[in-house]
């Protein structure tokens, strides 16, 4: 398996002299092709921030973030636009949707940014509905969704476009427990059946046990990385 | 397409805001359009005013006559140079004038005065609806005096009323000293002051008086459009012998022409002004509309989109709603445009207007005054929406995202 992600020594400082903080700090970290891995942490740990650096949201202030081969610390801000289309889902725990498009035109979205024909997107459009179970609700606009129903499109964007890695950041913490259990085991069924890569962050204990992989954080710093 | 459906639907997002910028934007419209039309109408009316009253469109004289007019600086046959002049399609008619200095003598003063001589037949309109006193009448009467119409200021210093008897003393053509006696058959109204020391007689009369057989000193040509005067002057100049000039209205009243273009320009100010005000509105209410989406423009960056497709997103919105804003004014602004053109309104008092008077102010209807507002409009919302625009632009995905 070749690695999706790999960081090395990636730091993220904000601030300077006194007022410096240390949000991530000399982090090495490798994730493999089809891994289903929760990074979590207290908040304040530096998990929203590596997630943000994995995304190629934000540039490190030292080290590399190598993603699906390529060194994206050295990308232009164009490139790395279009680098995220092509190779990045994002889960926000906001949802985020586009309130004036259809769950159906919000999944579409990105298929439609990389010029995927017509006729392609009604088909994986279908599909992902069909695997979120959200067949029927396709027509309705993000406010007159659930959360719950609102983060399961949010998901079917992140991976409609086929991307190498899908980054969540606490994709369950607006979403009641039960509702936030049943997401975590659709996006596992889906990482099983697509082998798509997905990590995560929480800091929720018991949504931490639908990962394979723990990667621990603590002021900036792995402190436990454990394969289960 | 897909820029283009996220435009419109976000403009229907907040249809309030939505409305009450267009409403602004469209008022804005209204405003250029009502400014330009009312002093584009008003000049308008004065050089019409001014070219039918006094100068024509191109003026026909003797070579030199224009800068330094004299007595003897005449237009000779001048019949068949009217017929020449006239013999165009652009021409509406050409009529002669005899100029001339002349004392006038009433009951018991004297006063230097102007003699204008008119073609009764072609300008009998010149006089009828200026006249404070008496009637337009300068055919002679039963004991063979030629009638004449004289300014109010005339009038008051030889005090002389209608029916009074006005001595005339000049020069003749021939070198004869001219002198008769006329009578005065109307008083031209004081707020007609350029009138103020004339004496109008008939063409016939003046040359009469002034021994100026078969000939005059300028010859009026009146045209169908005012805009071609330039073009025609050019044409005839080729045309007509070559002892004579033909000059248009604007060179012939260099002066009149000149304090209505300075006038024009402080009108185009008071347009900026206009434009300046709607724009900052426009500028307001976009620039409001933007910042607050900063979150959502953040997403679709991160998602990948381009940043020129945001701004293109953002432009295309405000693209919209000056359209509809433009549109909407100029459906309305139309009709009332049409009736200020036609009817306008009437004013308490003449306002003076490069030395004419205008008693009414009127809409002009044209491609410039209602065009030019919707340009605007549209330009200053796509100026002003570069703004925040660029500032979302400027701002990565992630800073975008974390706005509040």
């Amino acid at each position: 398996m070749s690695n999706v992600i790999e960081t090395k020594s990636v730091s993220r400082h904000f601030g300077k002299d006194e007022t410096l903080v240390k949000a991530i700090d000399q982090v090495d970290l490798q994730i493999e092709e089809g891994e289903f891995t929760a990074i979590i942490g207290p908040s304040g740990s530096g998990k929203s921030t590596l997630l943000q650096m994995i995304g190629a949201l934000d540039t490190p202030t030292s080290g590399e973030v190598w993603l699906a081969g390529k060194d994206v610390s050295a990308m232009s801000s164009s490139e790395l636009s279009s680098f995220r289309r092509d190779n990045i889902g994002f889960v926000f725990q906001a949802y985020n949707l586009v309130p004036v498009l259809s769950a159906r035109e919000n999944i579409e979205y990105v298929m439609l940014l990389q010029g995927i024909s017509e006729e392609e997107r009604i088909r994986r459009v279908d599909e992902i509905l069909q695997e979120v179970g959200l067949e029927g609700r396709e027509g309705r606009r993000p406010s007159e969704l659930s959360g719950g129903q609102q983060q399961r499109v949010a998901v079917a964007r992140a991976m409609v476009s086929k991307p190498s890695l899908i980054l969540a950041d606490e994709p369950t913490a607006n979403l009641d427990s039960k509702t936030g259990y049943a997401l975590l085991d659709m996006m596992r069924n889906l990482n099983e059946q697509h082998t798509m890569t997905f990590v995560f962050s929480t800091h929720d204990t018991k949504i931490m046990e639908y990962a394979r992989r723990i990667v621990k954080l603590v002021d900036g710093k792995i402190v436990e990385d454990t394969l289960k | 397409m897909l820029t283009l459906k996220l435009a419109a639907r976000n403009l229907f997002r907040n249809y309030r805001r939505t409305l009450l910028t267009v409403l602004s934007m469209t008022v804005g419209y209204w405003v250029l359009v009502a400014t330009l039309s009312l002093t584009e109408g008003s000049y308008q009316s004065a050089i019409d005013l001014f070219t039918t009253q006094q100068t024509g469109h191109a003026q026909v004289s003797a070579n030199g006559y224009l800068d330094r007019p004299g007595l003897h600086k005449t237009v000779d046959q001048y019949q068949q140079v009217i017929e020449k002049a006239s013999n165009d399609e652009r021409v509406q008619s050409v009529s002669a004038r005899i100029f001339a200095s002349v004392l006038s003598y009433g009951e018991s003063k004297s006063y230097p005065a102007q003699l204008v001589g008119i073609d009764t037949g072609i300008d009998k309109e010149l006089l009828s609806n200026r006249l404070s006193h008496g009637a337009n009448r300068l055919a002679p009467n039963q004991e063979d005096y030629y009638g004449v119409v004289i300014g109010h200021s005339l009038a008051q210093q030889v005090e002389l009323g209608v029916g009074g008897e006005l001595v005339l003393i000049s020069e003749g053509l021939d070198g004869s000293i001219a002198n008769d006696i006329f009578i005065v058959q109307g008083i031209i109204d004081s707020k007609y002051q350029s009138d103020g020391m004339r004496v109008y007689m008939s063409l016939e009369s003046a040359q009469q008086y002034l021994a100026l057989y078969e000939k005059v000193h300028q010859l009026v040509v009146r045209l169908n459009s005012p805009s071609v005067a330039r073009e025609y002057a050019s044409d005839m100049r080729a045309r007509l012998p070559s002892d004579l000039e033909v000059e248009p209205w604007q060179i012939v009243e260099e002066t009149f022409y000149k304090s209505m273009q300075a006038d024009k320009a402080g009108g185009h100010f008071a347009v900026a002004i206009v434009m300046i005000i709607v724009s900052v509105a426009v500028l307001n209410t976009i620039l409001m509309s933007v910042l607050e989406r900063t979150r959502e423009f953040g997403v679709l960056m991160a998602l990948g989109t381009p940043t020129r497709q945001i701004v293109g997103l953002i432009m295309i919105e405000s693209s919209l709603l000056a359209f509809a804003a433009v549109s909407i004014g100029f459906v309305t602004a139309l009709p009332a445009n049409i009736y200020l053109e036609n009817v306008g309104f009437a004013l308490s008092q003449p306002v003076e207007m490069g030395g004419v008077q205008i008693s009414a102010i009127t809409g002009q209807s044209s491609v410039y005054t209602l065009g030019l507002p919707a340009v605007v409009v549209v330009l200053a919302t796509l100026v002003v929406a570069l703004i925040p625009a660029y500032r979302i632009a400027k701002q990565s995905p992630l800073s975008a995202m974390e706005a509040v």
